[in-house]
């Protein structure tokens, strides 16, 4: 299958190599502030943000990378290459590389949690951001803490398909799962064939290594206090969108960084996890919104 | 009657010279609104207080020399440095520690000299037609006469000229008003902007404009611009013969500020384009706030997919008096009954909204934040009379707020459908700022047309409906979109073929091309009433004497007139003691007021009056419409008298009225109590001839309406 005709081709792009790891970027537009989308969990890549490139490199210099194991970067298959550690330097990295000392961070899911640490080690590096459908430690329990990842399940029913001994079996019937999770608004078709068709660009090995990475995350889960003390460090304008039905990360993870940064909260009634590809049109405006009134009034 | 009246008022004096203040509202930040030239005052920004004052706190002061701050005699007391003097104490006197600035024109200059010197208390500074001098040209028309020599002529910009102004200071005020107000169509802003002159003197203005300026070349005022820190809005309209574009161009530069030019516009939009300027205000105030972190922005939202929205539709109930409100819910009903999944949201005022209530609707809460009309109607009425027309155009300032509030409910597009009933500023505006429509609009309506009470008498009055008529007139034909559905209550055959105005199409023939007719509307089918007697009993009157009643709506401009139809029945009495009458007095007139004469029985309100009006024997009634069609519909003896001076009931009822075979009216200026003794007892059994009235015009209408909805 040719990939599809793109709204606004890049105007550049490169990629950057750290510890023989390959990430590719792209740069599309011109003008301040400039705008990174992080990448979300490599199950997807950089073309997630397709709905929200042409729109914002008219006014703006957008930067969209691919997360280290799929789309155009690397594919390591060690858990350490999966850190956050590794994915706030990646971010850093890129924005070194494309001259970039300041920008307004977008990201959703676990790119968000990715985004969160990135503000709170990183302050100078960071005007604003948008969080949607965010990993959190924060918040209450995910659909997916149903069922082990490392044991063997006597099922590979639903949420049990999130097992990497499944993923072996049948690394496709994962992904179908997963992104019929993600977009569980009614005539998502489209969306669901393009994110699978993305996962599909991977593998269950690379997958389980980005899974089975050491991850602060999980720890933090334990320690509520650290966890807050994460998002209290975070000093620039901030804006969190959940969906009220996001079936992959809770709503209440969304209302919880609200709640412990006093951002604003824009709940998407009835929306699933991944709103900037679902709802584009009101996403793009939000996002417009937050620049403007919010990073460069 | 304004749309807002203030929350606090005072004055500070300095050095003997008062000067007065307003506060309206609580939130934050405080919007200052500065003084310019004093040839107006703080009334200038009427258009923006009530709108502003919903989500801020707005400081307004009048200047030295006019409004109600003192009008000292001398140059000194009018220089910069004392009105520069006189912001910093309103600002202390009204706990003020930190503000946005709005200014026109020469309070675009002083404003600049307070953000310039004291950064700390400006926030941000919006600036209409900045006069700021030496930045850019001055217009050459300023310097073509002399200010101060005797001219020989005083046509055009001569009139810019000491000795004009003390010769025919009103002739000075209509020639500034004019140039001020360039775009057709502005007449009510023109009448405010002479009366506002007139609060002051030419010699005032004269003293004024020779008040020292500390900005006197233009390094200092380029300087002064370039030390301004906080954001800047600027607003400038492309025919303002007062400040040249190219200086808003150039402050805008000086500044680094964002301007806005209004194209077509003059040199006072804020009144003009009042609710463009009041987007862009709030958005600048917005955005300025947050920035300074003196307001949050709102903590948590909702956003509604498409498909999981119910079906809405907004009623605008318009609320001049309670007419229109039993119609409304009539449409509704059937309007449901085509649309099941229809929920309908009211947006009314009191008193329609007690009937709202009693039928168990839901109003929008935000509703009763509208600025009260029934209250303004009332200010306007006298005895017996009410200029419609005048009292209508004195609305703008409420009109103004209350479009701002419907725009704020209506722009996240919650609404499948709006309906407005006679909504005169939601249509109005909407034809101002079509970009703001964001869902299918429907409008109703039984008057078309302005139309003179007094051409000979008052041919200011003739030339301002036809301004007004031709206004409507293009905006019609300019936007065909802005509605989707004009309905006129009643076959066109109803509506006076009388001209718009001169070189106007007629009303008849113009509503041909824009209206879907639908037949009148009642809220009743008169079928159920036709056996009286029978009424009579059920609602508790008992038969075997002459019932008469008397209404005159819901508002309290009908109390002269209950007044003189008592004294009447009294008289009534003397030949006919056993007829017995009862007085509906409405929510706004208390019947204890009304006389106590034996067999007068005064209610204030009665559940569905149409029941009371189809057993009466005979009733004399205002010249409202609702009431006496009503009368006609049941096919009851009545009289009318319409209200002096009220164009609708002197020319549009009447006429309908007499279509309807309803041939019995009274005037007032003649009525004494013996003509109503008279008249009762002429009515009384009289038999009528009356054109039946259509039972199936909400059915019609709510036909028309369901189809924008699919059905």
């Amino acid at each position: 299958m040719s990939e599809e005709r793109r709204a606004f081709p890049p105007d550049r792009e490169g990629h950057i190599s750290r510890s023989g790891v390959r990430l590719h970027y792209e740069v599309s537009g011109v003008g301040d502030p400039p705008l990174l989308f992080l990448p979300a969990w490599d199950i997807v890549h950089a073309r997630t943000w397709k709905f929200q490139v042409p729109y914002f490199a008219r006014r703006h210099r957008v930067v969209t990378v691919d997360p280290r194991g799929n789309g155009r970067s690397g594919r390591p298959t060690s858990p350490e290459a999966y850190t956050e550690a590794e994915h706030v330097r990646d971010a850093i990295d890129v924005m070194d590389e494309a001259g970039i000392a300041r920008a307004v961070v977008v990201a959703f899911s676990r790119g968000a949690w990715h985004a969160a640490l990135l503000a709170a080690q990183h302050p100078d590096r960071v005007l604003g951001m948008v969080l949607a459908g965010s990993s959190s430690p924060l918040g209450g329990p995910s659909a997916r803490a149903a069922y082990p990842f490392d044991e063997v399940l006597p099922t590979g029913e639903s949420w049990a398909k999130y097992n990497r001994h499944y993923w072996r079996r049948d690394y496709r019937g994962f992904v179908e799962f997963f992104i019929s999770r993600v977009f569980t608004e009614p005539h998502s078709t489209k969306h669901i064939e393009d994110a699978v068709g993305w996962g599909l660009e991977t593998t269950a090995d690379v997958l389980t290594a980005s899974e089975a990475a050491p991850r602060q995350l999980a720890r933090l889960r334990e320690d509520q206090e650290a966890a807050r003390a994460v998002y209290r460090s975070i000093r620039c304008p901030l804006l969190i969108v959940h969906g009220s039905d996001d079936a992959i990360v809770p709503w209440s993870r969304g209302a919880a960084i609200a709640e412990v940064t006093g951002a604003p909260l824009v709940t998407i009634a009835g929306g699933g996890h991944h709103l900037f590809a679902r709802e584009p049109v009101r996403m793009n405006l939000l996002l417009r919104e937050f620049i403007d009134r919010r990073v460069i009034a | 009657m304004r749309a807002r009246y203030p929350d606090q008022e005072g004055h500070v004096e300095r050095d003997g010279v008062r000067i007065f203040y307003e506060v309206f509202g609580a939130g934050a930040p405080t919007v200052l609104l500065m003084p310019t030239f004093p040839i107006v005052h703080s009334r200038m920004w009427k258009g923006q207080i009530a709108y502003l004052a919903e989500r801020y706190r707005v400081v307004a002061f009048d200047p030295r020399g006019n409004g109600r701050s003192d009008r000292p005699a001398t140059p000194e007391a009018y220089g910069d440095e004392e009105v520069l003097a006189d912001t910093l104490a309103v600002m202390e006197a009204t706990g003020t520690a930190r503000a946005v600035l709005a200014a026109l024109c020469s309070g675009v200059r002083l404003s600049t000299l307070v953000a310039a010197r004291h950064p700390d208390r400006v926030l941000g500074l919006i600036a209409f037609a900045p006069g700021m001098p030496f930045i850019a040209p001055s217009h050459p028309h300023w310097s073509r006469h002399s200010f101060e020599d005797v001219l020989d002529t005083d046509e055009g910009w001569a009139k810019h000229n000491r000795h004009y102004m003390r010769r025919d200071f009103r002739g000075y005020l209509e020639w500034h008003s004019g140039w001020m107000t360039p775009e057709p169509h502005s007449t009510k802003l023109y009448d405010d902007l002479v009366a506002w002159g007139l609060d002051t003197t030419a010699e005032t203005l004269i003293t004024r404009l020779h008040a020292p300026s500390p900005v006197a070349t233009k390094e200092v005022a380029e300087a002064l611009c370039r030390q301004v820190r906080c954001p800047v809005l600027v607003i400038h309209g492309d025919r303002d013969d007062c400040q040249p574009l190219a200086r808003g161009e150039r402050y805008a530069e000086l500044t680094g500020g964002r301007l806005v030019i209004l194209e077509g516009s003059g040199h006072a939009p804020m009144g003009r384009h009042p609710v463009q300027v009041n987007l862009a205000m709030n958005d600048f105030i917005q955005t300025t706030a947050a920035r300074a972190s003196e307001r949050q922005p709102a903590r948590s939202t909702i956003w509604h997919h498409a498909l999981s929205r119910p079906r809405r539709a907004l009623f605008v109930s318009s609320s001049i008096g309670l007419g229109h409100i039993q119609r409304d819910l009539a449409i509704a009903r059937e309007l449901r009954a085509l649309v099941p999944d229809l929920q309908i949201h009211w947006w009314a005022q009191h008193p329609v909204t007690e009937a709202l209530e009693a039928a168990g609707e839901i109003i929008h809460p935000e509703s009763h934040r509208q600025a009260r009309e029934t209250a303004h109607w009332e200010a306007e009425a006298e005895e017996h009379r009410l200029h419609a027309f005048y009292a209508f155009r004195r609305l703008d300032e409420i009109f103004v707020a209350n479009f701002m509030l419907f725009h704020d409910i209506t722009r996240d597009g919650a609404y499948d459908l709006w309906i407005g009933d006679e909504a005169w500023e939601v249509d109005y505006f909407l034809h101002e700022n079509p970009e703001l429509k964001c869902a299918p609009y429907v409008w109703l309506t039984d008057v078309i047309g302005f139309l003179p009470v007094d051409p000979e008498g008052d041919p200011r009055e003739a030339a301002l409906c036809a301004d007004y008529n031709a206004e409507m007139i293009e905006q019609r034909a300019r936007y065909p979109r802005l509605r989707d559905l004009s309905l006129y209550i009643g076959e066109l055959e109803e509506l006076p073929d009388a001209p718009f105005g001169p070189g106007l199409p007629t009303i008849r023939e113009w509503a041909q091309g824009w209206y879907t007719p639908v037949g009148y509307v009642l809220p009743f089918d008169p079928a159920a009433y036709h056996d009286p007697a029978a009424l009579r009993r059920r609602l508790g009157y008992g038969t075997g004497y002459p019932l008469l009643l008397s209404a005159v709506g819901g508002t309290h401009v009908g109390c002269s007139l209950l007044d003189r139809v008592a004294e009447g029945y009294a008289q009534l009495r003397e030949t006919s003691p056993q007829a017995r009458m009862v007085m509906v007095t409405g929510p706004r007139i208390d019947p204890a007021t009304l006389p106590e004469i034996p067999g007068l029985e005064k209610r204030a309100y009665v559940h569905n009056l149409f029941e009371h009006l189809a057993c009466a024997d005979a009733a004399i009634v205002q010249g409202g419409l609702t009431t006496t069609m009503e009368l006609v519909a049941a096919r009851r003896p009545f009289a009318h008298v319409p209200l002096r001076a009220h164009w609708e009931q002197q020319h549009h009822v009447d006429f309908r009225l007499r279509y309807y075979g309803a041939r019995n009216r009274l005037e007032y200026d003649t009525l004494t109590p013996g003509r109503v003794a008279q008249a009762l007892q002429g009515l009384i059994g009289a038999p009528v001839t009356y054109r039946d009235v259509p039972r199936d015009g909400a059915r019609r209408a709510a036909r028309e309406i369901a189809r924008l909805l699919g059905r």
